[in-house]
């Protein structure tokens, strides 16, 4: 039989992982729990890299090249499946249409992607407050604009971008920036109306909080990853070595999900895991692993050196 | 406690009842866009929340056709009954989770519309409405 292995999370490392594991001859399954694969490629719009140095395209279509070539080695694409657990041996608890059962993949890669980190302030749960990947959802895939006037509270790329993003959808951004939590004061229980920063104050309908993004490898961790913890890297992220190997036996996990990057870091980690995972089960050399690391970027290098230097931290919550 | 908890009755009962009037905060549709260009055309239905009809694209998700339509209160959380009205947009944080068929829980970022769905504000934990929800089709 051949050796399976099971991507969970069809983003651009999740696609990348797959599609090199694939090329490989592995058995390869993609699971995502959204009804399309692509991750954040299906709602940002503005113009990325797939590899550092590559020409700039849009997300929309580096996801169809990304698909097409997963397709073309003979990835399974499982979408509308929620991968809801993971346990000992690497036994997945799998959610398709209400229904759930239980698989043991011979590896698993979890690139599952990361969240918007929360920033608690005064009414941040009022309706009419989103994440920033939340609002870019609504706008870009949904095509909903939620309000007229927006705050972004925020003020790296992922705000950046946002802002660009609610201009191109026909809203006003009122204002956009980073305050302490304490002088951020939300108006409207029933549905944003202002919000007021400090002494001034603003009538806005939509708060974004864009403070950043932090690694989602819960199903990692669930199953005994230990975690490590690096600003750089988005807080804490699973350990892995220089092969986005886990210490838990075939599992790798690759892309924001062992610490948040760039779009071309991810797919370069991602297709670093897919061979490194294929070379696991004896169906790729050392040597092809070295290649398609070399062939990585100096930020795959820079995100595999950092993780190198990190230490296990020394309360592990999930373990 | 307790009186706090009759604050938050009377609060909910104003919001409910002035939601529409309320709620003119130009929420639209995004028919054109410069970069994703204009709004491909899909069949439309109908489905009905708390009792008022709501057209929607088909295939949407219901939280995005609420949302459209102007309505910003999805649910009411468990403990304190405050407002919430999405904000991941994924599935992953319990601010949109509706009653739908008779159904609670039932996350409306992620659920698509489909025509003649009753759906409902979920107050607190929800309630599976006996009868109705042997009706939810999944």
């Amino acid at each position: 039989m051949t050796a399976s292995i099971a991507v969970v999370g069809a983003g651009p490392a999740g696609l990348a992982a797959a599609t090199e594991a694939a090329a490989a001859g592995a058995a390869v399954t993609l699971l995502d729990e959204q009804d399309e694969p692509g991750g954040q490629l299906r709602y940002r719009i503005q113009p990325l890299t797939v590899a550092e140095g590559a020409h700039a395209d849009r997300p929309a279509r580096i996801a169809e090249r990304l698909i097409d070539e997963a397709l073309a080695a003979g990835v399974r694409f499982r979408t509308n499946a929620t991968v809801a657990g993971c346990f000992a041996g690497l036994e997945l608890l799998v959610v398709e249409e209400g229904v759930s059962s239980r698989e043991a993949p011979d590896c698993l890669i979890v690139a599952t992607g990361s969240t918007d980190l929360p920033y608690p302030f005064a009414g941040a749960t009022y309706p009419g407050v989103f994440s920033a990947r939340g609002l870019q959802i609504l706008l870009n895939l949904h095509r909903v604009r939620p309000g007229r006037r927006f705050a972004i509270v925020g003020g790296a790329a992922d705000a950046e971008e946002l802002a660009v993003d609610i201009m191109l959808a026909g809203g006003e951004v009122v204002w956009s920036g980073i305050a302490p939590a304490p002088f951020l004061s939300t108006e409207g229980v029933e549905g944003v109306r202002g919000l007021t920063v400090g002494q001034d104050h603003h009538a806005v309908d939509v708060i974004a909080i864009a403070v950043g993004r932090q690694a989602d490898p819960a199903l990692a961790t669930m199953v005994g990853t230990p975690l490590a913890f690096s600003t750089e890297l988005g807080g804490l992220i699973p350990l892995v070595d220089g092969h986005l190997r886990s210490p838990i036996a075939g599992l790798f996990v690759a892309g924001d999900a062992a610490g948040v990057g760039s779009v071309a870091a991810v797919v370069a980690e991602g297709r670093l895991a897919g061979i490194a995972a294929a070379s696991s089960l004896g169906l790729a050399s050392d040597e092809e692993v070295s290649a398609v690391r070399a062939a990585g970027g100096p930020e795959l290098g820079w995100r595999l050196a950092r993780r190198a230097a990190l230490p296990a931290i020394s309360a592990q919550p999930y373990q | 406690m307790i009186s706090r908890e009759r604050d938050n009755r009377r609060l909910w009962e104003s919001i409910l009842d002035n939601r529409r009037e309320s709620d003119d905060v130009g929420a639209n549709r995004i028919t054109t866009h410069p970069i994703l260009g204009d709004l491909p055309p899909v069949p439309l239905v109908e489905f009905t929340f708390d009792g008022a009809a709501v057209s929607a694209r088909d295939g949407e998700p219901i939280a995005a056709a609420l949302i459209a339509a102007g309505y910003r209160v999805l649910r009411t959380m468990p403990r304190f009954g405050d407002a919430r009205g999405g904000y991941c947009m994924v599935g992953r944080c319990p601010d949109c989770l509706v009653v739908v068929d008779g159904l609670p829980n039932v996350p409306a970022c992620r659920t698509p519309v489909s025509a003649g769905q009753a759906v409902r504000t979920q107050h607190g934990l929800g309630e599976a409405v006996s009868g109705e929800a042997g009706r939810h089709s999944t």
